[in-house]
């Protein structure tokens, strides 16, 4: 479905964990997230992540812009099925950690999408271990490299953007493989 | 110099293109429904076309609500069509 760039989009609320936003700063396209979404929730253990990935500033700006929203502390109840969930991260054959403590912040981050009165309808996640856990538990995933796609669909991004894009986030260590960005490029740039 | 900034969980496995795949449609399908939210609540919203609304359901002409959105978009098609053919818009 392509769409003009300037045509009205009726965004959606997510909630993300910290790789996607992540890539999005690395890139410097954060405009790809505004353009698709009116809320990104966090979880408050992210934003310890975002301080240790050197984001804090940019994570800051997003939020007094109310982009990003840091969702309210998880109750005692929710902090139990979150280790449940790390520990079922940590134990998948795609995680790169065994211990689920590193894991916690994703497994927040899907209880906040998971909360009813916030309307989150998709969850941003690029780690595979967390989105085989994620879709065990019913929810809608989609993730930074989606967001590109889309946006080329759109007619935002020439498959040389996003070659671009998705090679800036390569080169400061996130992984993209090279057939991955140029599967991006191939199918969906203008 | 451009800042850089550390990439997040460097022993996460790679997602791959079957996987990008799915997210954009996941995405796409996500921006369709609030679309679709958007214009069902705007159409409902308005007293004019809940009574039209009312008004076919109660003649049995509908099934129910959708059915009778739908049927008023074809309709409006088929008679509009001979307008669109003469201006090329039709054939797009």
């Amino acid at each position: 479905m392509m769409e003009m760039p300037n045509e009205k989009i009726d965004k959606i609320t997510v909630a993300c964990n910290t790789g996607p936003l992540i890539s999005a700063f690395q890139c410097g396209r954060i405009d790809l997230l505004k353009r698709y979404f009116k809320t990104i929730y966090i979880a408050p253990s992210q934003v310890a992540e975002f301080e240790k990935h050197g984001a804090a500033k940019e994570l800051d700006d997003l939020t007094r812009e109310g982009v990003v929203v840091l969702a309210e502390a998880l109750t005692a109840d929710e902090k139990e099925q979150a280790e449940m969930l790390a520990r079922r991260i940590a134990a998948q054959p795609s995680s790169g950690d065994p211990d689920y403590h590193g894991h916690l912040p994703e497994a927040e981050v899907m209880i906040v999408a998971a909360r009813p009165e916030l309307g989150c309808v998709r969850i941003l996640l690029d780690e595979l271990a967390a989105r085989t856990v994620a879709e065990e538990e019913g929810l809608r995933i989609t993730g930074f490299p989606g967001v590109v796609g889309r946006a080329g669909l759109d007619g935002l991004l020439t498959r040389n953007d996003i070659r671009h894009v998705l090679s800036l986030c390569q080169q400061q260590g996130t992984h993209y493989s090279d057939q991955l960005i140029e599967h991006v490029a191939e199918t969906y740039g203008r | 110099m451009e800042k850089r900034i550390a990439p997040h969980e460097l022993q996460a496995a790679l997602l791959s293109a079957e996987d990008v795949d799915k997210d954009v449609a996941s995405l796409s399908e996500a921006l369709m429904e609030e679309r679709a939210r958007r214009i069902a609540r705007n159409v409902l919203l308005r007293p004019d076309m809940r009574q039209i609304l009312r008004a076919l359901l109660e003649s049995g002409a509908c099934e129910n609500e959708e059915e009778a959105i739908a049927r008023g978009l074809k309709t409006l098609s088929v008679a509009l069509s001979p307008a669109w053919e003469g201006s090329g818009r039709g054939s797009r």
